[in-house]
């Protein structure tokens, strides 16, 4: 009965939807989106100058007079 | 710890000007997106006190039946749904809106736009819940789980969320870094998921079962659009930005979000195992419920990896404790999710208190949790003031961890032999419900410790608001412009 | 570059959404659109239909589930139950009533299982009337205390420790319409399970 419609709506969705996605994939491997550099850069975006790797920035558990800065720990 | 030395000498030898610019850069944007941030915690923050005491009273109902039994408005077929809409709608989606307004700042490393949208719409959003709350209470209910709200309350949360998405893109338009982090694709993801979800699922489009399969949709894909990536995009930042690490695999997290965006808009219908629908649809989700493992396994090996040889500052950082927890709770949340939708768990936990610990995993444990947390590291830094009894973190959190532990623990033993004693026909209805009594007094117990653990926590947030209590000097983290441009 | 990657990453993030949307909502609910509704299924009266709506009012669906399993799957048909639900049965029911919980027994057939409306009533006023141990509510509220039942009104049979003092208690039309809800709420009539929907029935275990 209805079965047709439905598993045609079914295919062509799936057929735009793969496609789609292959040529974002295709897209993103052509212009080195994956690539080391773009992805370290990414990472490191939420950290700057002042606070930056290796700086924890939050630690109020901690005793005053610690030393609280580049804290190594672990 | 292992940086390589060149790192560390890069940073040491970085022109202190350039230290002092992104410095006041920071606090600027910090300082942008101070008001509304507020507005919207604060606004998150009364919405989990009454979330809560409503969730406590409907919880002793369960104990005790004829208590508080004699009028309509209080039964606890009203108030269910209204703790249900006021810590999801209220208390999740507003705090998680405070930390999303305030990630956009840092994240775009720009000033937040439009803020004037922002007020209108905490404003909006609080008439909306208020409005909603009321008529479910007065019995004007639409009828459908998570969609109890009926149309005029929904319309106005579905206005006040709209004006929210507009200031967030126009800000994300404005963006003064090329690279977009981590936390920002699943908060841009769910700013353009969640509008359609809501308003597909207002517009009143389906009947009978095909309106259950909506229900259902609608259901889970509230947690995947909206709560989950809130979840997500707070232990995306916070593990990382305590520590002081990056997140240690960029690409982990490129995989975990799209295959998370890929699979989990398809797992509705697990709600439905076993009910008048298609089986086939029904297969469709659960087989995408257990490729959740793929997106899963991505953020907690990421996670994991990040935090692994400095959990140790834990001891230290109230945020990360809190977003530690969240974060460990979303894998287990999601293991026991995969799991819980197969045939064969179904038919014993489906329509058993074991769904409702799973449901406080996913939305206290994990989601809830790491709010807390974002709350904890947001607030000083823009109120410009220290939490004044770290004390009282502390207390908090032992109440609300040892709370949901004893909460979910209570409600999947007692669900699931609930449901193995409602399989088993020789047993008479009635003592699958006296089987159960003994747990949601568990539940009670777990609720109350929770509760209380709120109460103190809203109290702390009064402080930091008015910049109240004793005034601690170190350690400190965060400054104002004045002080960092002071010689 | 930077716009391309956004337009990559929003129309990514819309096609997910949809796809989902299409494939477990649209897709089923176009498949059940034409089942026929089985001649037995009668609609509700405006009564039941105003019983519904206190059904939903009350917030009954958070403990009563409207959904009757199959055979090997729980032990709804042991139980008596009724019949698995099959799509065609729900052809009337706006907002669905399917239900998630069973704090309580199913109600899909309660109006064949248990047809008395005095014991509803009582059963209503306080579950553990009739029930002892029952964790539902009392619903006091639709029912009416008076000194005496009016012309047509029929006063609950109440055990003296409940009886409010020199009154009686009446029920309400709200109850009595709620009741007649619970009555109609009887899907024991036979379905072709292939007029109902064809892979539903067959294949659902
Ligand atoms: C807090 C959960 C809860 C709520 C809310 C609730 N019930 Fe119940 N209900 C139960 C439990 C538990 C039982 C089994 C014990 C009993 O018979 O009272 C039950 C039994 C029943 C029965 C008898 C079923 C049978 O097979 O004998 C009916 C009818 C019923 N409920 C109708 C309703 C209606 C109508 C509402 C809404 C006005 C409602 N219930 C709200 C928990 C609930
Ligand atoms: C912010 C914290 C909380 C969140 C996000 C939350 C969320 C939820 C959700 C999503 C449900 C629906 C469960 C389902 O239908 O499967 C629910 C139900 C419920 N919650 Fe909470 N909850 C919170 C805190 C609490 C607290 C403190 C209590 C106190 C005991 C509580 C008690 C309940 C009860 C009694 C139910 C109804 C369960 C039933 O229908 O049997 N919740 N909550």
């Amino acid at each position: 009965m209805t079965l047709l419609p439905a598993l045609l709506v079914i295919v062509i969705v799936a057929i735009v939807g793969a496609s789609l996605a292959l040529a974002a994939f295709f897209w993103a491997l052509r212009t080195k989106q994956f690539s080391v550099k773009q992805l370290n850069e990414g990472a490191s975006v939420i950290f700057d100058s002042v606070e930056h790797v290796g700086k924890p920035t939050d630690q109020l558990f901690k005793k005053p007079g610690l030393q609280n800065d580049e804290q190594t720990s672990g | 710890m292992s940086r390589p030395p060149a790192e560390r000498q890069v940073s040491r030898t970085i022109a202190a000007d350039q230290r002092l610019s992104d410095e006041l850069t920071r606090i600027g944007i910090d300082d942008s997106a101070a008001s509304p941030t507020v507005l919207f915690l604060a606004s998150g923050v009364a919405w989990l006190l009454i979330g809560s005491l409503m969730g406590l009273i409907a919880s002793v109902k369960l104990d005790l039946p004829d208590w508080l039994g004699g009028a309509g408005p209080i039964t606890f077929g009203r108030l269910r749904p209204v703790h249900l809409n006021a810590v999801t709608y209220g208390w999740i989606s507003l705090a998680g809106s405070g930390m999303i307004v305030w990630l956009m700042g840092r994240l775009c490393r720009t000033h937040i736009r439009w803020t004037a949208l922002l007020f209108l719409s905490a404003i909006l959003w609080n008439i909306g819940l208020f409005l909603g709350s009321a008529l479910v209470i007065l019995g004007y209910s639409g009828g459908m789980e998570w969609l109890e709200f009926p149309l005029p309350a929904a319309a106005v949360i579905a206005l006040a969320f709209i004006l929210f998405a507009l200031s967030m893109f126009r800000t994300f338009a404005a963006r003064q870094v090329e690279h977009v982090y981590v936390s920002l694709w699943y908060i841009l993801a769910s700013l353009t998921w969640f509008p359609l979800l809501y308003v597909i699922a207002n517009a009143g489009l389906y009947q009978g079962v095909g309106e259950a399969a909506m229900n259902w949709w609608y259901g889970h894909n509230a947690i995947t659009v909206w709560f989950t990536p809130i979840g997500l995009a707070g232990a995306y930042y916070f593990i990382p930005k305590v520590i002081g690490r990056p997140i240690y695999s960029y690409y982990l997290g490129l995989l975990g979000f799209w295959s998370f965006a890929l699979f989990y808009n398809w797992n509705g219908l697990h709600h439905l195992v076993g009910g008048p629908l298609p089986t086939w649809a029904i297969s469709v989700s659960i087989v995408a419920s257990l490729m959740m493992f793929v997106p899963v396994l991505a953020v907690a090996v990421n996670h994991h990896m990040t935090a692994l040889g400095h959990l140790s500052m834990i001891r230290y950082s109230p945020t990360l404790r809190f977003v530690v927890f969240g974060a460990m709770s979303y894998t287990a949340t999601s293991f026991q999710g995969s799991l819980e939708a197969t045939r064969s768990v179904q038919e014993v936990a489906h329509f058993t208190h074991y769904t409702v610990g799973h449901a406080h995993l996913g939305m206290y444990a994990f989601v809830t949790m790491v709010l807390f947390g974002a709350v904890y590291y947001i607030m000083p830094r823009i109120a410009k003031w220290e939490w004044p009894y770290p004390n009282l973190i502390k207390v908090h959190f032992w109440l609300s961890a040892a709370g949901i532990a004893i909460y979910f623990l209570s409600l999947t033993l007692g669900g699931w032999l609930q449901g193995l004693a409602m399989n088993t026909p020789s047993i008479p209805f009635i003592d699958t419900v006296n089987l159960t009594k003994p747990y949601l007094w568990g539940r009670a117990v777990g609720g109350t410790l929770m509760t209380i653990g709120h109460c103190v926590f809203a109290y702390h947030f009064l402080l930091v608001i008015h910049r109240a209590g004793p005034k601690r000097f170190a350690p400190v983290w965060f400054r104002k412009a004045e002080e960092v441009a002071a010689p | 570059m930077m716009f391309i990657r956004s337009f990559v990453f929003f129309l990514g993030v819309l096609a997910a959404f949809a796809l989902g949307w299409i494939g477990i909502v649209g897709v089923p609910d176009m498949m059940l659109a034409r089942i026929e509704a089985p001649p037995e299924l009668k609609r509700y009266t405006a009564e039941q239909l105003y019983g519904r709506s206190i059904y939903v009012r009350e917030g009954c669906l958070y403990c009563h589930s409207q959904q009757v399993r199959p055979e090997g799957f729980g032990a709804d048909q042991a139980r008596f139950w009724g019949r698995p639900s099959v799509p065609a049965d729900y052809l009337y029911d706006k907002p669905h009533l399917l239900g998630t919980m069973r704090t309580g027994p199913d109600l899909f057939n309660i109006g064949a299982r248990q047809t008395s409306e005095e014991w509803h009533l009582l059963h209503l006023y306080n579950p553990r009337l009739v029930t002892k141990g029952s964790i539902m509510p009392p619903h006091p509220w639709l029912f009416e205390e008076k000194p005496t039942a009016g012309p047509g009104e029929e006063a609950l049979v109440l055990p003296d420790s409940l009886a409010p003092a020199r009154k009686v208690v009446v029920p309400t039309a709200e109850a009595k319409a709620l009741v007649a809800y619970l009555l109609s709420l009887n899907h024991t009539y036979p379905v072709s399970q292939g007029a109902a929907s064809d892979d539903t029935a067959k294949t659902r275990r």
